[in-house]
């Protein structure tokens, strides 16, 4: 590893980038993944990529259109903005959203760096100093200091915590804030509550807000086109429909069992808004839910109003003004169809940003009840109305806990309560519960895979996680034994699909991958044939 | 943005190599693509893949799911890594010229 | 130094504590309702601490009524404060020195209250056989205050110093914080021990205080002592290290605030939304004039596939 990285070192050098990854330095992982030779190689950046693009962090790019200014006045007006947002960040008419937690958390920490040892992707990295939550959190905060409060300069020379604000420094600073899961482990272990992942998002909100930088996955195509076609997929509603009906039709006769999903239906008691890239990817999922939601006889419905077929509301990753334009098209869409609930699918941040972040912006009558997956599923498993036959599940089974559905929003058991009946072979990761280690894909991250970003995802980001699984399997490791990780989030799953491609987990572990759904749907007594596919179709 | 040559001209391209410029694509584009991942000859095969998924995204905006594509095409899914040798979603999508799938998927 | 100069300089010194004390934390519950924000283990929620679990684990929450624990949020910042529970699980290198640190101040705390006491009792006329309990409490509560206190100062400044993970982050003010309360400490051991009978001389000062004594007086050590504590006591207040309030609020008003909207939060965030928004990037179309409902609502319209 290069030499101990110092704060000041952000403003330096600003064309090269301050560490590199090498996979001998990551936390090793337990065999067959053990040898570094073995694994797949850290893709770096072409000649001609480090030509056109920023690339001044750390070896990876997770924004290929950041601007590279023509000349010293460009930039020195990116600076300017910078400030300049900094500012707003600090008044209550632009920010009341989150000026009181910000501040407490920028006012009162220790630099004790408890929080250090708690952050999977600091500790994977081989602790590397560059990824430390306090690195980032430290340098943000002295430079509020410096430009935010009055005397702020002279306070910073007089007391050694001056940071140079230049190009270099708002360039890395804004890939370090894309450089945290925003997972809050770093907060739970913190003793006086201040919270880096919060300071890593208002970094993100003042660059998205001020300066209109955010990754285009999140962002252009991310909320933009979400509130403009219905998901940032670019699914539109007549597909969502259409694709609904194809997989509607596919696993009716795969099951046995007519599966009809209801449509705009006013008046109905629920609408459910699954994660569109569900329907794509993971259809079993969705398809799961309209086979449960049927049979227990719940008076359900899916919307096609633009984006009430896509829960994702990326907004709660980077920008607030976009969380609440996509929360209340979600409201508003409940509230015209009349229903007395609506219930998200299985994907974590939809829940957190619905159910909790976007809560206080839905005034009035977009106050509507919201209820997680969890405990809706809990209630179809226990209600009675269906039956089950737990040894359809009888293969080794752990849980990921997504942050957002866990430590974000305090549901823990439900989920487990319907695990433990209806998989005899469930086992706990170590930590669990609401100490659980992100996947590596939170914060957004795991639908962003510009340049090189995905190796950085499943080498660092990923791969506590990746470890925690493969512990939890150890009593029974080979490919023979096919097992099962329940990832009861879309996000999360997508950041499995590329950690398992990288890593070949299911050939060399026999592990795959998939939601709560598919579980419980497999282990109906109605349908004969097994749900949960365990070879490709 | 990049650029990339293929099959003599200069195209806008995503830093993962997808064509930004779909209507500028043509079937030789398709075959520098599949040259570029080592395959040399494009078969009935790989043209009848790449055509549906083109055609599905002219239409619809996004990519077909793997199980329509599967359906249409009757390949499964490891005949379609045998033609396509990262995959239909990385391959397929490539040579037909759509951009990359963004959002959940 | 005469009576009417300690009695100034004292209530000087704790009125200046007061008001910048109040007006900081006054600050802080000024600012705006902001977003849930919240993070588990919600102590509040009866029967379910062992997880950490929240109301919203529970079928269809908005129809029943809340029950909220309020013994359990006590004993978790109890343990919090009392045990540094968060250092202890999560940087036990850390926790001897800091714990060594922490109590010294509380003991400090408490045997100033025990002293106020014995001061009271004196003034009472309380017979002797009680005071004696009161000062030997005092002098025991001192003593290993002082050197712990000492010790964890000392070995806190040793560690920012020395460990390379925390040395980084050191400033000016960091090692200048601990180095004052170390003085603190340090100056109230040597009093101490150049005193016969501390407890007394230190309750017969806040005596003297209490009574507003013009011709009250202290010994040389007890003297530096106090001067140092009471010029800290005006330091106090204007650094971070008034923590021990912050922490009310990072962990009631943002980690543990899963409130759903009541009248009073309704009002205050209709304001809110009101005001004018001014960021600067095109996706939001701001003017400086419009508000926030503005800039995020549009009419629903039944517009389906484009």
């Amino acid at each position: 590893m290069t030499k101990k990285l110092k704060l000041t070192d952000i403003s330096k050098g600003g064309d090269r980038p301050l560490t590199e990854i090498n996979l001998d330095e990551l936390v090793p992982l337990p065999p067959p993944y053990d040898k570094a030779e073995e694994l797949r190689e850290f893709r770096r950046l072409t000649p001609d990529q480090e030509e056109r693009l920023v690339c001044n962090l750390d070896g990876v790019v997770s924004y290929a259109a950041l601007p590279k200014p023509k000349n010293k006045e460009e930039g020195k007006k990116y600076v300017e903005q910078f400030v300049s947002g900094l500012k707003k960040l600090l008044s209550k008419e632009n920010n009341w959203t989150f000026l009181q937690p910000l501040l407490l958390s920028l006012d009162y920490c220790a630099q004790c760096q408890t929080c250090c040892d708690a952050c999977p992707i600091y500790l994977a990295s081989g602790k590397n100093e560059l990824y430390r939550p306090t690195y980032r959190s430290e340098i943000f905060r002295r430079l509020v200091k410096k430009y935010g409060r009055p005397g702020g300069r002279l306070w910073a020379k007089l007391n050694g915590e001056d940071i140079e604000l230049n190009w270099a420094t708002i360039t890395r600073l804004y890939e370090l804030s894309y450089r945290c899961n925003l997972c809050r482990r770093c907060t739970l272990s913190c003793p006086m509550g201040v919270d880096n992942a919060l300071i890593a998002r208002e970094i993100r909100k003042l660059f998205s807000q001020e300066l209109g930088w955010a990754p285009k996955e999140l962002h252009e195509k991310g909320t933009v086109l979400q509130l403009e076609v219905g998901s940032p997929t670019g699914l539109r509603p007549n597909v969502a429909m259409d694709n609904f009906k194809f997989l509607d039709e596919e696993f009716s006769e795969a099951t046995g069992i007519k599966i009809e999903t209801p449509w705009d239906k006013k008046g109905a008691d629920v609408l459910f808004i699954h994660s569109a890239g569900d329907i794509i990817s993971f259809p079993e999922g969705p398809i799961s839910f309209s086979i449960l939601c049927n049979a227990a006889g719940i008076n359900w419905t899916l919307s096609s109003d633009i984006p009430g077929y896509d829960g994702v509301n990326y907004g709660v990753f980077y920008d607030d003004v976009q969380l609440a334009k996509v929360a209340i098209r979600h409201a508003q869409i409940g509230r015209k169809l009349g229903v007395k609930k609506i219930v998200m699918g299985e994907c974590g941040h939809q829940h957190k940003a619905l159910l909790t972040v976007a809560d206080r912006v839905l005034t009035g009558e977009l106050d509507i009840p919201r209820e997680n997956v969890m405990t809706f599923l809990e209630n179809i498993v226990f209600s009675g109305k269906i039956k089950f036959d737990p040894q359809k599940n009888n293969f080794p089974v752990t849980l990921h806990d997504p942050c957002n559905l866990v430590r974000n929003l305090g549901v823990v058991e439900p989920q487990r309560r319907i695990l433990r009946y209806l998989c005899p072979q469930f086992r706990e990761m170590t930590p669990h519960g609401i100490d659980n280690y992100c996947c590596g894909g939170g914060g957004g991250l795991s639908v962003m895979s510009d340049v090189n970003f995905t190796d950085w995802k499943a080498h660092v980001a990923g791969r506590l996680k990746l470890k925690q699984i493969l512990e939890a399997f150890a009593d029974q490791p080979g490919p023979e034994v096919k097992k099962y990780l329940c990832a009861p989030c879309l996000n999360c799953k997508l950041q499995f699909r590329d950690i398992f491609d990288y890593y070949k987990v299911k050939e060399r572990s026999g592990i795959i991958f998939g939601g709560l759904g598919e579980l419980a749907v497999n282990a109906m007594v109605d349908i004969k044939k097994p749900f949960i596919k365990w070879e490709e179709p | 943005m990049a650029q990339m040559e293929l099959a003599g001209n200069m195209y806008e391209v995503d830093e993962n190599g997808f064509m930004q410029e779909t209507d500028r694509w043509t079937e030789d584009v398709a075959r520098a693509y599949a040259a570029k991942e080592g395959v040399n000859e494009v078969t009935e095969d790989h043209w009848k893949a790449v055509n549906y998924l083109r055609n599905y995204y002219l239409q619809n905006g996004i990519c077909p799911m793997i199980r329509r594509l599967i359906k249409e095409t009757g390949f499964n899914l490891s005949r379609l890594y045998e033609l396509f040798p990262q995959g239909p979603a990385q391959s397929a999508c490539k040579w037909a010229g759509v951009p990359k799938p963004t959002g959940c998927v | 130094m005469s009576g009417i100069i300690w009695l100034i300089f004292a209530f000087a010194a704790i009125l200046i504590f007061l008001i910048v004390a109040t007006y900081r934390t006054l600050a802080i519950i000024r600012l705006p309702v902001h977003l849930r924000w919240e993070l588990a283990p919600i102590p509040y929620e009866r029967g379910k601490q062992r997880w950490g679990g929240s109301y919203l684990e529970d079928y269809e929450w908005w129809k029943k009524p809340q029950h909220k624990s309020l013994i359990a949020p006590l004993q978790y910042m109890l343990v919090e404060i009392f045990l540094l529970r968060a250092i202890w699980r999560h940087n036990r290198p850390l926790w001897p020195l800091s714990f060594a640190f922490h109590t010294g101040i509380y003991l400090i705390f408490f045997m100033l209250l025990f002293s106020i006491v014995s001061a009271i009792l004196i003034l009472a006329e309380v017979p002797l056989s009680v005071l004696n309990v009161f000062l030997i409490i005092t002098s025991v509560l001192a003593l290993v205050g002082y050197l712990l206190g000492g010790l964890g100062a000392i070995g806190l400044i040793l560690k920012r110093a020395l460990d390379s993970s925390l040395r980084s982050f050191n400033t000016l003010s960091k090692y200048f914080n601990l180095v004052f309360l170390g003085a603190v400490f340090t100056s109230g051991a040597y009093a101490w021990f150049s005193s016969g009978d501390f407890a007394s001389e230190m309750t017969s000062f806040i005596k003297g205080l209490l009574t507003l004594d013009g011709g009250m007086s202290a010994s040389f050590p007890l003297s530096l002592h106090i001067v140092i504590s009471l010029l800290f006591l005006i330091y106090l207040p204007f650094t971070d290290m008034i923590h021990f309030i912050a922490k009310y609020f990072t962990y009631h008003e943002i980690r543990w605030d899963d409130k759903p909207q009541d009248e009073r939060m309704k009002r205050q965030l209709r304001r809110l939304l009101s005001q004018p928004v001014s960021w600067s990037a095109t996706h939001i179309k701001a003017d400086g004039r419009k508000n926030w409902i503005d800039l995020t609502t549009r009419k629903t319209n039944d517009d389906k596939e484009a």
